[in-house]
């Protein structure tokens, strides 16, 4: 279990102090996959840093499995961060090293023996799926394959946290659907704890347990992905979970084209702040063309619905689908035509 | 042509080739060496860096800024009493090699400090997430990582060496340079001032050359 206790940092900045991290408290569970949400400069990559000691706290404890290991000599820590895998957004591969050679880095650096370590790195290279791809170097490599050698390099010494810092954001949304089911499938079988920062809130949707939302250094809110997706308390939570989908869009509007090559595909964006009448079904009534609903996410906040719909309209005139439109809008619900 | 040639010592002008050869790369090994571990020394020393230290840091560098700056035939002057100690005299190739490591050394750990400082931060950080000591941070990040720079670096140091030797030679250490400038200069004979600079630039083209070879074919970028 990772124990963040009352964590305070602070930076000396030019002028003022800048306090990145302002009390934070957080329990994660063993096993757990943990998600911290919020925006650039919430402060998030600067808790994760302070988990495994890559920045001091300048208050607070941190405390894994009962040890507290802001207090551990230097020697201690390094020892305890191989028990702590982390992968990053620009994955941070050396360059001058082969996949192999990369993978095997934190082996060398842990003074693994040479027949035990090449052992290890197969492994490794099949559980990410880079099989044949031992010998090639980062710059031949796409992006989600560098993350699948970075994921490799964080696991060599079977650590029992893996922390990913925007370990998909540099990623299209394909890749970073294989590279989360590459980390769903390590938490499960190897039952790695994970931490993932992200500002992506379809990461969180998709493979979170538990959710922490950071806004300007401090937890806003905290619990279960589905408690907190369902009923949104703060502000910037609310803004968050109305973004999922957002990110995927250009995926999901191609996937849409495809399936949907006539008429016209619509993205219906309720902002949580209209009425609870059935808009949909009343607007439906009056133009009278077939509207079908190919997708929704829509979660009931305190002010009304909230998310969006992914709707194909067809067998109309081009002025029926205005008149839709325009209804839709009259009723404060956002329209894109895709 | 024939009267070209015959002007030509060839002996002489081989063993001033060697010469100028033997004072480049004994200089040239030296200074990689001095001046590399300056380099590491500056660049782990600075804010922020593995070892940060305010006071050794700010130092070294005025040191290096220092030897810099002094012209190379000023500096080869300041620093006859040091090659006295060292040599046991003034004259002659051996005798050029401190001045000319004096003056290499704190260039190529200038270049050092470059090629560190293109180093990925984030590759550093991400081995301090995984472990590493300081130590293997240097040694199995840092100089793997910048070896393409290093190189080249050596070869821009090396190319300098050649034309340093050259001024070296005109003082009394013997070399092409000294060749060129006795013979060709003082005594009005320019088949062996031509000759002698026809070699001193085919030197810096074969460096050259080499050079950008090895560093294509490291250079995994
Ligand atoms: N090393 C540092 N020195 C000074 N300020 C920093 C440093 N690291 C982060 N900060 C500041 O701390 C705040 C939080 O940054 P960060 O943790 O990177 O946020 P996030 O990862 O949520 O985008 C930002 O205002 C950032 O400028
Ligand atoms: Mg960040």
């Amino acid at each position: 279990m990772i124990e963040l206790k009352n964590i305070v940092k602070t930076f000396a900045g030019k002028n003022t102090e800048i306090h990145a991290v302002r009390g934070v408290t957080l329990n994660i569970e063993d096993g757990d996959i943990f998600g911290i949400v919020g925006y650039s400069g919430a402060g998030k990559s600067t808790l994760v840093r302070i988990i495994n000691q890559l920045e001091k706290q300048t208050s607070g404890e941190v405390v894994i499995d009962g040890k507290e290991i802001s207090s551990l000599s230097e020697s201690q820590l390094r020892l305890e961060r191989q028990k702590i895998g982390m992968i990053f957004q620009h994955f941070n591969l050396l360059w001058s090293r082969t996949v192999a050679e990369n993978i095997a880095f934190p082996l060398e650096i842990a003074k693994v023996d040479k027949a035990v370590r090449q052992k290890k790195v197969q492994e490794l290279i099949r559980l990410v799926g880079l099989e044949g791809r031992e010998g090639a170097y980062p710059s031949e490599l796409s992006g989600g394959q560098k993350q699948r050698v970075g994921i490799a390099r964080a696991l060599a010494n079977d650590p029992k946290i893996l922390l990913c810092d925007e370990a998909t954001s540099a990623l299209d949304p394909e890749t970073t659907d294989s590279i989360l089911e590459l980390l769903n499938r390590i938490n499960k079988e190897l039952g790695i704890t994970i931490v993932m920062i992200t500002h992506q809130m379809e990461v969180v949707q998709k493979i979170c347990r538990h959710i922490a939302v950071m806004s300007e250094g401090k937890v806003v809110e905290e619990g279960t992905v589905k408690n907190v997706f369902e009923k949104p308390r703060h502000e910037v939570t609310r803004r968050f979970v109305q973004t999922v989908g957002a990110g995927n869009l250009e995926k999901i509007r191609s996937d849409l084209k495809k399936k949907y090559p006539y008429g016209q595909i619509l993205r219906l964006i309720f902002t949580g702040e209209i009425s609870d009448r059935p808009i949909l079904a009343e607007v439906i009534r009056k133009i009278d063309i077939p509207v079908s609903i190919v997708s929704s996410n829509i979660t009931m906040g305190p002010d009304g619905p909230m998310g969006e719909i992914y709707s194909h309209i067809s067998d109309g005139t081009q002025a029926q689908y205005k008149q839709f439109t325009k209804l839709l809008e009259a009723e404060g619900v956002k329209v894109e035509v895709l | 042509m024939n009267e070209f040639l015959s002007a030509i010592n060839f002996d002489q002008m081989l063993e001033a080739f060697a010469e100028t050869l033997y004072m480049s790369f004994g200089s040239l090994i030296l200074a990689v060496i001095i001046g590399m571990i300056i380099g590491i020394l500056l660049y782990c020393t600075q804010t922020g860096g593995l070892y940060e230290n305010k006071f050794i840091n700010p130092i070294v560098d005025l040191i290096v800024n220092i030897l810099r700056a002094v012209p190379f035939i000023i500096l080869m002057i300041l620093i006859i009493p040091i090659t006295k100690f060292l040599v046991g005299t003034m004259l002659g190739a051996t005798a050029a090699i401190p001045s000319l490591v004096f003056a290499a050394a704190p260039f190529y750990a200038r270049l050092c400090v470059i090629a560190f400082t293109e180093v990925d931060k984030g590759t550093i950080e991400a081995s301090k997430a995984m472990g590493a000591s300081k130590l293997q941070i240097i040694f199995k990040v840092l100089l793997p990582e910048s070896l393409p720079a290093l190189i080249s670096g050596v070869c821009v140091t090396g190319i300098s060496l050649i034309s340093y030797t050259a001024m070296a030679g005109a003082i009394g250490g013997g070399g092409l340079g000294n060749l060129a400038y006795m013979y060709g200069f003082i005594r009005r004979n320019n088949a062996v001032l031509y000759t002698a600079t026809a070699l001193i630039v085919l030197l810096v083209f074969i460096i050259q050359g080499i050079g950008d070879r090895i560093v294509k074919k490291i250079d995994k970028r």
